[in-house]
């Protein structure tokens, strides 16, 4: 195979052809619905927050997308975790995800949510968002322009196309005392109830 | 030549619903709910007015009796005050009546032989007897007060058939035996719009109740009010659509007083706030309630669309446009109270575990009578129709169409119960069938709890069924807030200041000393010498 | 014959829907200077939530609300003829009339509001508030004018009150009774000004807070629905109907496009603002109107 950065992009989209083809026609339509209508929980945790209306507003104008923002998590497919996070908001942030109906994916914006950025060695803020929560998606900088976001919506919707069982929300479900233990630790007793037993079961 | 065939009232509205309520009664009621029954018959199958007033004022006092047991004593007077008001009235129409005819007999009776004035004063003194005991506004605390402080078995007696007396008497007296009358039409004028205002007023008031019982005392006030803006236009159809509604919401508000009287006894609560979340516990009631609040709400698909739509035509075949905004407005403002009733007591969170009773089983009998029959009539709106007919057809109308019992007809258009039950059962069956199948799968929450909440956790001591204050911002709407204050009460409390003021003047002259007895005796003595001469 | 007639009444309704839906998205998107999504868009959305893998309910009046809303807008689709003459696409108008479309009209919203208080969610409950307060107002002026036209014609009947049209519409007869009716009917499409039941900053969402997945779809498509079924109302009552399907479309789509350029540049008016407007502005009009009549 060739070297060089051109060569290496290929190589990626045509990784993504083969996953691709070993999905049935219906499974593909189902995958481009998703890629190509995602509801958006955006969660202004931290400074993040402000570069999400201009994504959203003229200027950027992420509706071309099939990007929309909505209020409640139950109606949301992407929590957009925007920077850093308090234990108190995080608390918060792992509610709004466990309500999220399945499949749904987080998108880590800025710095903040892969190593803590600017804030590593606060006493009040944590550093690694994916040890409570599993990142589909992060979009670095500090903070990332809007331009940046927008190319990680463009990732991530190749990423929902994948429907790859990597996928953050399988994760979850299957790690689930991984994540669990991590976030007994940070939170000690005040954790919010498990994740597992919030449903009695698969019916009406 | 008078064959009453309104007596036919006394059948379909009472007969019904007082079978189906005395088996529920304790034995030691009985006795006077047996009197209420009496006197009820003496109402509707009197041939002269003294059996009439008879009638009227044992049903009176027999239901006094029965509220006895259970209302507080200001409650009670205000009641026997206003229905003994009432009464006079009638009695004073009674007594003009018989200074011109001479007779008590109804066939005796010519009402194209009295004077205009007398006429008029006749009408407007039966008015008072007619809105007293319908509860027009100003006129309708005693209502609200009894409704709410009977057993919740007699609210039900008293909010599904006693409340129609009313309408029975102005039937008998306008519609029957002062039909040539030359009553001044201005005057039925007034009693329309003072139905229809009575019914937006008692309406708003009804959505910022908090007790159950009350809530519904008032929407009976409005749903009165309705009929007797309908009479008021003295037509044929007018009556056929009164008597419908009539019928309505007579099955209406039965099953709605006997839920909240299941209700009461699994909770003990009367109020909104104390309640909520009672769906999974009495899911059937649940349902009854539903059925209950859609008809009441006047929705097709069940029987209380029936006579809103007849009501409706009988209003534009007169060419009423502006009354008929009113009765739609408040017609329309009623949805609101209809889900605070639902909301309050079935849906939302309980607020607190209490201990939770078991409902006697034969209450739910009239409910589930009630609803059978307003299913039925939604399928076949014509089903009364020609027994109702029967009544204006003796008085002279002409009777509604009712060859197809699936279709009403009506001067402004027709519509078919079976096609309506028929599309939205089809529509109903396939789109849940289509939600059945979807790849979604439905995921049921284990903890009620469980709601999006911005992302917070509530607990149990979370006051979450708030929304039993709805009707709250109805204060903040300039238009309604004026509304809602209670100018009545303050009227009739001033009334009563001022009455029992005098009285304490009269009363201290019994209460006075020896010289001032004769000081007054003689005054009184000297000016009945000077007016002598 | 008829089965299919139905059918494709619904059809129509649905694509035509939709369509307007992604169109009313885009309009508005270009009044704010943007390009927008695709006109497919809502679609898009609609499907995208029928096949999310989960669906969070709260018991079985939870199930049912999304679903009586549903068969609310289908009746009301069916109940309302398409054309003002022939056979084809009168669907079951001849078994209805105005009275009954306008009560259908609120059965829907009703009974998803009893799915929406049975999740016990208080933002739900209060976005039902708000509705139903909403509704006493909007109603009333629309009401004012129904009953100005079903007077006119001499009844409720559909094809009688569009026939009664067909030398003069009723929007140039009655303007006054039009213009109430048309200030009605922004607040019947949840546009702006009248918005405020779903304000999500507000009141979370308010009835849709908690409906997810293939509830939420199925709310979104007979909301499609239900705005075809408002627009046909109003070209039937005031604009005299349409004679062919080209004429129908033709004759909704100003409707729409007058609605959504109305609901892009206005401000959202609160519960009490658009109560007191809607009692002081259109149902003055109204009054007047019928007055006049």
């Amino acid at each position: 195979m060739d070297e060089g950065f051109i060569p290496y992009q290929q190589s990626l989209e045509d990784e993504e052809q083969s996953i691709k083809s070993t999905q049935s026609v219906i499974e593909q339509a189902i995958a481009w619905f998703r890629a190509h209508s995602m509801f958006v929980l955006a969660y202004g945790t931290g400074c993040g927050a402000i570069e999400m209306p201009p994504t959203f507003t003229s200027r950027y104008d992420i509706e071309r997308l099939g990007v929309v923002g909505v209020a409640t998590p139950r109606q949301a497919d992407i929590l957009i975790v925007s920077g850093y996070c308090s234990p108190k908001t995080l608390k918060r942030v792992i509610r709004s995800y466990e309500q999220m109906s399945e499949p749904k994916y987080i998108i880590g914006l800025g710095s903040c949510t892969i190593n803590g950025g600017m804030y590593w060695d606060s006493y009040n803020t944590i550093k690694k968002l994916d040890d409570f929560l599993p990142v589909d998606m992060y979009v670095n900088g500090c903070m990332p322009r809007p331009e940046a976001l927008i190319e990680g919506f463009v990732k991530l919707q190749e990423k929902i196309r994948a429907n790859s069982s990597e996928a953050g929300y399988i994760q979850y479900r299957t790690r689930y005392a991984h994540y669990r233990a991590n976030q007994e630790r940070l939170f000690g007793t005040q954790v919010q109830p498990r994740y597992e037993e919030n449903f009695a079961g698969m019916n009406l | 030549m008078f064959h009453f065939e309104a007596t036919l009232l006394a059948h379909l509205f009472f007969g019904l619903s007082l079978l189906v309520i005395l088996p529920l009664l304790r034995r030691r009621d009985l006795v006077l709910h047996l009197l209420l029954l009496l006197s009820l018959g003496i109402l509707f199958y009197a041939s002269s007015l003294a059996t009439l007033f008879i009638g009227w004022e044992m049903m009176g006092w027999s239901s006094y009796f029965i509220l006895a047991s259970s209302a507080r004593v200001a409650t009670l007077q205000r009641y026997i005050l206003f229905n003994l008001g009432g009464a006079f009235a009638l009695l004073g129409a009674i007594a003009l009546l018989y200074g011109f005819m001479g007779s008590l007999e109804y066939r005796d009776i010519d009402a194209s032989l009295l004077p205009p004035w007398a006429m008029n004063a006749i009408a407007l003194l039966l008015f008072v007897a007619v809105f007293v005991k319908s509860g027009i506004i100003g006129l309708h605390d005693w209502v609200v007060d009894s409704y709410s402080e009977a057993t919740p078995l007699f609210s039900a007696i008293l909010s599904a058939i006693l409340s129609k007396a009313g309408i029975y008497l102005f039937i008998v007296m306008f519609m029957v035996l002062l039909k040539e009358g030359a009553t001044e039409p201005l005057l039925f004028e007034i009693m329309a719009w003072l139905g229809v205002i009575t019914s937006i007023v008692a309406t708003f008031k009804a959505i910022s109740q908090d007790e159950m019982r009350r809530l519904l005392a008032y929407s009976s006030i409005a749903q009165i009010g309705y009929i007797i803006t309908i009479l008021a236009l003295m037509q044929g159809f007018a009556l056929e659509a009164a008597l419908y509604h009539t019928l309505i919401h007579t099955l209406i508000k039965l099953l709605l007083f006997m839920n909240i009287a299941s209700i009461i006894a699994i909770t003990q609560k009367e109020r909104f706030s104390e309640l909520g979340g009672m769906i999974y516990h009495a899911p059937v009631l649940f349902l009854l309630l539903v059925i209950g609040i859609i008809a009441l709400a006047g929705m097709p698909l069940l029987g209380g669309f029936n006579s809103k739509f007849l009501i409706y035509t009988a209003l534009l075949e007169e060419k009423r446009a502006l009354l008929l905004g009113a009765v739609m407005f408040s017609s329309a403002s009623a949805f609101l109270y209809c889900y605070k009733l639902v909301y309050g007591i079935y849906l939302g969170q309980r607020p607190q575990e209490a201990s939770l009773h078991v409902s006697p089983k034969s209450y739910y009998l009239p409910q589930l009578l009630s609803a059978a029959l307003l299913v039925l009539l939604a399928l076949l709106p014509s089903l009364p129709v020609g027994y109702l007919s029967v009544i204006g057809v003796e008085l002279g109308f002409a009777p509604l169409d009712d060859s197809n019992l699936f279709i009403l007809q009506s001067a402004f258009g027709s519509f078919h119960g079976g096609a309506l039950m028929g599309a939205f059962g089809v529509a109903f069956v396939a789109l849940l069938g289509l939600l059945q199948l979807a790849h979604s799968k439905a995921k049921k929450v284990k903890d009620p709890l469980d709601i999006s909440y911005c992302g917070e956790v509530p607990r149990s001591e979370t006051n979450l069924h708030f929304g039993y204050g709805m009707g709250y911002e109805l204060h903040r709407i300039s238009f309604i807030a004026p509304l809602l204050r209670h100018h009545s009460r303050v009227l009739w409390d001033r009334l009563s200041l001022i009455a029992s003021d005098f009285s304490a003047l009269l009363s201290s002259l019994y209460s006075l000393s020896a010289q001032h007895v004769t000081l007054l005796a003689l005054l009184l003595f000297t000016l009945l010498l000077l007016g002598g001469q | 014959m008829l089965l299919l007639d139905l059918l494709l009444m619904l059809l129509i309704a649905y694509g035509f829907g939709f369509l307007y839906y992604g169109l009313y998205r885009n309009l508005s998107a270009r009044v704010h200077g943007r390009f927008g999504p695709s006109l497919a868009q809502s679609f898009s959305d609609s499907i995208k939530l029928f096949v999310k893998e989960e669906s969070t309910t709260f018991g079985w009046m939870f199930y049912l609300g999304p679903v009586i809303m549903a068969s609310g807008a289908v009746l009301n689709v069916l109940f309302i003829p398409f054309l003002n003459q022939g056979e084809s696409l009168q669907g079951l108008s001849s078994y209805g009339n105005l009275i009954v479309v306008l009560y259908l009209m609120v059965l829907g919203p009703l009974g998803n509001a009893l799915g929406v208080g049975s999740s016990g969610n208080p933002f739900g409950v209060m976005g039902v508030t708000r509705g139903l307060t909403r509704l006493l107002a909007l109603e009333l002026p629309f009401y004012l004018a129904a009953i100005g036209v079903m007077i006119d014609a001499g009844s409720a009947d559909f094809g009688i009150i569009m026939q009664a049209q067909s030398t003069q519409s009723n929007m140039f007869a009655h303007p006054l009774l039009f213009a109430a009716a048309f200030i009605s009917f922004l607040g019947f499409m949840g546009k702006s000004p009248f918005d405020v039941v779903g304000a999500p900053q507000e009141v979370y969402s308010g009835p849709a807070t908690e409906f997810s997945g293939k509830f939420l779809a199925l709310l979104m498509s007979q909301s499609a629905m239900f705005s075809f079924a408002k627009l046909l109302l109003m070209v039937n009552l005031f604009w005299g109907g349409a004679d062919h399907l080209g004429e129908l479309v033709a004759k909704t789509f100003v409707l729409f496009v007058a609605a959504t350029f109305i609901g892009s540049v206005y401000a959202r008016f609160s519960t009490v603002q658009s109560v007191e407007f809607l009692i002081r502005i259109p149902t003055l009009l109204g009054i007047v109107g019928l007055a006049l009549l």
